[in-house]
């Protein structure tokens, strides 16, 4: 069994002590064997790896501005260039060391060095005197999303994955910035190809995680799971989207009905992922319609009464069910 | 790995628990109907139905009674105690049908239209004081006795949500916008507040082992809310300084930003050291979430406007890989060790 799954185990463990399940004792013994002793100092590197990373991010986009400003322009491509090349050159040595001595260090530098792609290309472009970066740069993105697949395949490494998903649908035209005085701002160029984009990830994450990652002891196991998120992710975002314009009205039934679609995918495949993103989106959906209403001025009051008792009625029948089936199994 | 596969792997780790005599029988029914991993999760789909549903009949009941209706304060009163106990009936009908999700949720309604009852009763008898907010402090103790007297998990949520409007919380939707905002007033308070639920949280946790067994898992609830509205709290103290009420942000000084950004940072990494250390996945969740909010806000405020702290950037990015290339040195040692012994 891998250790991720391993770790997965003893979790749940974890959580069957906290609810009461088992006793402490028990739960020591458990955890120790599935995850060989208490594993937070595993999780804790990995996620200090994860806040590495973030930071070197952030400094490969300062270092591309502040280098603009330099007069040797092509030394700063060559600067930008090199240190991606050798972060990703190290990182692969790293992360292929026959004996795992830094398996994380490794591959922060090797993510970092992908995302150094996106930098020298980028340097490139203004040192060699490219006008209109609005109309390159998502081919940029699309070339390093590349080489970050790329590169997560080869060495079968998650994280190089997400940041290749995350830099793919960015070059769609999602974005996001901070927007001072508090507020937060989150767009897309074209919601539409982002849902479609976002339906085409989660069946290639359903597609990999049934076929691909079908042997437990898969090198790829989990990149199904990163496929099926983004996709579920950015579905959900721009049907909300669609939902927000004005007459918008077709779009607010699309993400309704695609909301309570995940709660039914999220129960019929035993799955929290369709679950988890069906009751956050349906929230945001019947929170969106309660202002929208409330500031207008056409009541739905009668629509909200009906689809309320529908669904109280669907859930306590549901409820019956399944209370049923466990009285017929019972010994 | 599907989580059905997941579940499957699980089954089968808890049928060796079995017949290792570690569980036994009625533990290991309950395990595994947890990780059932064929037919329909019908407990789940109703569940979540039967919530949204409550909520979307409490809201539709609104509407119809003030824009269809238009009834007077008194019908409306009379209207809303009869359908708060009709609900509250209903459920303990339900319960004894065994019912469970079902009978909370028609509490929840009851819970739901009991606020309701108290604004229209304040309205009915208002003193001109203007102080609505102590209706919803009268409906926090009622709920709260409800919660515990019925046992009912969805009612302690219900509570927290009521805590947080009543204590200055406001949170909405710009119609047409697009855009969702979020505020406190005195966000010092809450942050104080949230320390203090969470602290009933943790004691919660402990009494779950005793006195308070019958209510399993309501720690959650309480430890959730207070980190959450903690969290908020230093969130947004650490862009407008140590504020008032809303309207008088902007006033920060240098020394406050400074201040509330490393309590934030810290408090962040302590919490994610206890959620690791006791295996609680909330906690740890909790502080990834808001140590990325807290790095992105930092870096798009402070550093991509002036593109001015590569260097710092860099040099934090290297000390912290610097850091897992140590800690990792030291677990190789660690396990070299324990394996020669």
């Amino acid at each position: 069994m891998r250790g991720a799954t391993k770790e997965k185990i003893a979790q749940e463990v974890r959580d069957w002590r906290h609810e009461g399940l088992i006793d402490a004792a028990l739960a020591d013994l458990l955890v120790t064997r599935f995850a060989g002793g208490p594993t937070y100092l595993t999780t804790a590197l990995r996620w200090l790896g994860f806040f590495a990373l973030y930071l070197f991010a952030q400094s490969v986009l300062g270092l591309i501005g502040m280098l603009l400003g330099e007069a040797a322009l092509v030394g700063a491509v060559l600067l930008v260039g090199g240190l991606s090349g050798a972060a990703w050159y190290f990182g692969t040595r790293l992360v292929t060391n026959p004996e795992q001595r830094y398996p994380t260090s490794g591959a922060v530098l090797l993510t970092a060095g992908l995302i150094g792609v996106f930098g020298t290309l980028t340097t490139a472009f203004f040192a060699f005197g490219g006008e209109e970066f609005g109309t390159v740069y998502p081919w940029f993105m699309l070339l390093t999303a590349a080489a970050a697949l790329a590169t997560a395949y080869r060495y079968a490494l998650r994280w190089p994955l997400v940041v290749g998903l995350l830099v793919l649908f960015h070059a769609l035209g999602n974005w996001h910035e901070y927007a001072g005085h508090g507020a937060y701002y989150l767009g897309m160029r074209d919601e539409r190809i982002t849902a479609v984009a976002g339906a085409l990830a989660l069946a290639f994450g359903h597609w990999h995680e049934t076929r691909v990652e079908r042997d437990n002891e898969s090198r790829f196991l989990g990149f199904g799971h990163a496929f099926i998120v983004f996709g579920l992710l950015y579905a959900n975002l721009s049907a909300w989207f669609l939902s927000l314009f004005p007459g918008g009205s077709a779009y607010v039934l699309v993400f309704s009905v695609a909301c309570l679609a995940q709660l039914v995918l999220g129960a019929s495949l035993r799955d929290p992922r369709f679950t988890g993103f069906g009751i956050v989106f349906l929230s945001i959906d019947l929170y969106t319609r309660f202002f929208e209403q409330f500031w207008g001025s056409l009541s739905k009051g009668a629509f909200f009464v009906l689809a309320g008792l529908v669904a109280v009625a669907a859930g306590g029948l549901m409820e019956l069910l399944a209370r049923g089936r466990q009285q017929r199994e019972a010994p | 790995m599907t989580p059905r596969r997941f579940n499957r792997i699980m089954t089968a780790q808890i049928e060796t628990l079995r017949r290792e005599e570690l569980i036994d029988a009625e533990l290991h029914a309950t395990l595994v109907e947890r990780y059932r991993f064929e037919g329909w999760n019908w407990l789940s789909l109703g569940r979540w139905l039967l919530l949204f549903g409550v909520v979307s009949t409490a809201a539709g009941i609104y509407f119809l009674a003030t824009e269809v209706f238009k009834l007077t304060l008194e019908a409306g009163a009379v209207a809303l105690a009869i359908g708060a106990a009709a609900a509250f009936g209903g459920a303990q009908a339900l319960a004894r049908r065994g019912l469970t999700w079902s009978r909370r949720s028609l509490e929840l309604m009851g819970g739901l239209l009991l606020i309701g009852l108290t604004f229209v009763l304040g309205v009915i008898f208002s003193t001109g004081s203007g102080n609505w907010p102590a209706l919803l402090l009268i409906d926090l103790v009622v709920l709260l006795g409800l919660t515990y007297a019925l046992n009912n998990v969805l009612l302690l949520v219900l509570s927290m949500i009521v805590f947080f409007t009543w204590f200055g919380g406001v949170t909405g939707y710009v119609s047409g916008w697009g855009a969702y905002w979020f505020g406190m007033n005195y966000p010092l308070r809450f942050l104080l507040a949230g320390l203090a639920i969470a602290g009933v949280g943790v004691l919660h946790r402990l009494s779950e082992e005793g006195p308070l067994v019958p209510y399993r898992g309501f720690f959650k609830v309480w430890l959730s809310a207070g980190v959450f509205f903690a969290e908020m709290a230093v969130w947004i103290m650490s862009l407008f300084g140590n504020i008032g009420s809303i309207t008088e942000a902007y006033r920060e000084s240098a020394g406050e930003l400074w201040f509330f950004n490393l309590l934030w940072a810290g408090g962040n990494a302590l919490l994610l050291q206890l959620g690791l250390r006791h295996g609680l996945r909330m906690l740890r969740g909790y502080a990834i979430t808001f140590l990325t909010i807290q790095a992105y806000t930092i870096f798009f405020r402070w550093i991509a406007a002036s593109l001015g702290g590569v260097f710092s950037t860099f040099i934090a990015g290297t000390v912290t890989l610097g850091l897992v290339v140590y800690l990792e040195k030291r677990r190789r040692s660690a396990r070299a060790e324990a394996e020669s012994t």
